[in-house]
């Protein structure tokens, strides 16, 4: 699998079937994710891949959590492909990457999603019990 | 974890003579597991998996992996033609990888002028050449058996009979056309068995023919079992059911209903193998017994257990008492001796995994502002205590207190995990976390009592699950 990542994807840390790191660019000259490298944690569950990885983008000193309507400031995204509704067996590390990474790059606003502070400070939850509601198709 | 490396993938031909060979590995995978396609079978959309991963799939949520449309596991179909295809790219891949590799070194060795020649005569031929041309230039490098080229060439030498000849079809001698009907009453193979006509054409073939091979041993296929209506079976039924198949009946209701769904998935992709591979029912419950302990009863649940939201808290928090003590020890000499380099914020991802652990840690921090402090991680500022590394070592009441605290905090079963919390506050907690104390947890934040010195870790509101629900 890492023979051929696509751009702007590369993976950091495969030592187990558990946790993987990987660092993903914006490619395209999206100006809110400049020079910026986003790293993702992918959590794999005994039942993956009939179940979704859990994953969330993580932040270290030289990686910030991207600005997007759907990505809470914990790193935590809400996206449809990583919920058990959406998810589907076929997707792989790399699928998922590609997903994010388009999805950012067709971002235009600089922002984190409504609530945000709120949903930092009380949630408890892993991602995988969060109930999301996906009501924006335009991503 | 090295091996994980020498695992056979379809990226392996990227790096050899044959690239092109990599989507073609790549398209006979099963999408879902990512290995060559075993006892494939196609959906009712047409696309085709390993049997026991769509039947996985179908059993979790109903639809096509690859086009998410409704999709029922009685309408699988053993898809025979890719099953052949996969079988024979699997025997013929180890040599042919093998010679494209070398292929490949002998060319980065040689110059550069040769290495142009090559290219043009080695690596043109498969690539270019039209489908039919390179399976076959393909299976005689690897010494495949494929069997339908050879037919093919073997027909051509059938057909040279002069005009007006015949062949008997039992025992292939040529005769007038005419002649047959009459020889075929008298012919000397007539009577001998059809064990022997298939060995006279193979020893004269000199390949196996899979299809020969498959009339040979006309074994009925096994009839899939059915799904049983689990909302409308009770428990001891269900129990009683899964004893007369001969698999384990212990478990909940739950976990014999999931057990009976794994063994459906088993037990009716074998039927969707050839028979030459199908396996024996005791292999099959060993299969079982593979998915009880990594996925079934026995599987390893801590953690989900931990996740629930009956989680008994306060029962966990008893039984794990010693270790609990023995942390809190442990993190109260941490505090003793200041190190701010020694966490960083990126930290609480271990905490995702050991959420009890971890709140207990912390929980003798002062966590006043529970859902009130719009600002819980800019504690009040207030001097260092006097003695900063034992700040409590006389000081009976305020132990008790934090004892009291802990206890409090084991008994709200705060035991959620918690995710890491806004970084950028915690980036402010790493600069201050030199100079401020925090304020007393159950006095007012003015009375500014010293208490103790930050340790490294950033004060972050991570109990808020204790009291805000």
């Amino acid at each position: 699998m890492q023979g051929k990542l696509p751009d702007g994807i590369t993976l950091i840390q495969a030592d187990n079937y558990e946790t993987w790191l990987v660092d993903v660019k914006v490619i395209d000259p999206n100006p809110i994710y400049q020079n910026e490298t986003y790293r993702l944690k992918f959590t794999f569950s005994g039942q993956y891949p009939i179940e979704p990885p859990e994953v969330t983008f993580v932040r270290d000193a030289t990686h910030p959590i991207p600005y997007h309507p759907h990505i809470y400031s914990n790193g935590i995204i809400c996206l449809d492909l990583l919920d058990r509704q959406g998810w589907s067996p076929v997707h792989n590390v790399e699928s998922v990457c590609v997903s994010l990474q388009s999805m950012l790059t067709s971002n235009t606003k600089k922002e984190r999603p409504e609530g945000d502070d709120n949903f930092v400070r009380y949630n408890t939850q892993r991602p995988r019990d969060i109930n999301f509601m996906f009501h924006d198709d335009t991503v | 974890m090295d091996t994980t490396f020498d695992l056979p993938d379809s990226t392996d031909w990227l790096s050899t003579t044959l690239p092109a060979f990599e989507p073609l590995e790549a398209a006979l995978r099963c999408e879902v597991c990512k290995e060559f396609l075993s006892n494939p079978v196609i959906t009712s959309c047409s696309h085709t998996f390993c049997s026991i991963c769509i039947r996985r799939c179908i059993a979790t949520d109903g639809r096509c992996p690859s086009c998410k449309s409704a999709c029922s596991s009685d309408k699988l179909t053993p898809n025979i033609a890719v099953r052949e295809v996969v079988m024979r790219f699997q025997e013929a891949r180890p040599k042919a990888l093998e010679m494209a590799r070398a292929e490949k070194e002998a060319q980065s060795r040689s110059g550069k002028k040769r290495k142009l020649d090559e290219t043009d005569i080695e690596d043109g031929e498969p690539v270019r050449q039209t489908r039919s041309r390179q399976t076959r230039s393909k299976g005689r490098h690897s010494q495949s058996t494929d069997p339908i080229e050879v037919a093919d060439s073997e027909d051509g030498d059938d057909e040279f009979l002069p005009e007006g000849m015949a062949k008997c079809p039992i025992c292939n001698t040529t005769m007038k056309e005419e002649q047959v009907f009459n020889h075929l009453d008298v012919c000397p193979e007539q009577n001998a068995s059809q064990g022997r006509s298939t060995r006279s054409s193979r020893t004269k073939n000199t390949f196996p023919n899979p299809l020969q091979r498959r009339q040979k041993d006309p074994s009925p296929p096994p009839t899939r079992l059915s799904q049983l209506n689990y909302a409308l079976l009770k428990e001891g039924p269900l129990r009683k059911k899964l004893q007369e198949i001969g698999i384990p009946n212990w478990g909940n209701k739950d976990l014999l209903k999931r057990r009976h769904i794994e063994w459906l998935n088993i037990y009716n992709s074998n039927c969707d193998a050839d028979e030459g591979v199908r396996k024996t029912k005791r292999q099959l419950v060993k299969e079982l017994e593979e998915w009880e302990n990594t996925q079934g009863g026995k599987a390893e649940t801590k953690e989900n257990k931990m996740m629930k939201k009956d989680f008994d808290g306060s029962g966990y928090a008893k039984s794990h008492k010693t270790e609990f003590d023995d942390l809190i020890s442990k993190a109260r000499a941490k505090r003793a001796t200041p190190k701010p380099e020694e966490t960083k914020p990126s930290q609480p991802e271990v905490d995702a995994t050991q959420p009890p652990k971890v709140n207990e840690s912390r929980d003798p921090e002062p966590t006043p502002h529970n859902g009130s402090d719009p600002y819980p991680s800019q504690p009040t500022q207030i001097p260092i205590a006097d003695n900063p590394r034992n700040p409590y070592e006389n000081n009976e009441s305020a132990l008790a207190t934090i004892r009291a605290k802990v206890a409090a905090a084991n008994q709200t079963g705060s035991t959620l995990a918690t995710l890491p919390s806004e970084p950028s506050l915690s980036e402010n907690d790493q600069v201050s976390s030199h100079d401020i104390g925090i304020a007393n947890p159950l006095g007012s934040p003015a009375r500014k009592v010293p208490m103790f010195a930050l340790p490294g870790q950033p004060v972050r509101d991570l109990d808020s699950s204790g009291s805000t629900h």
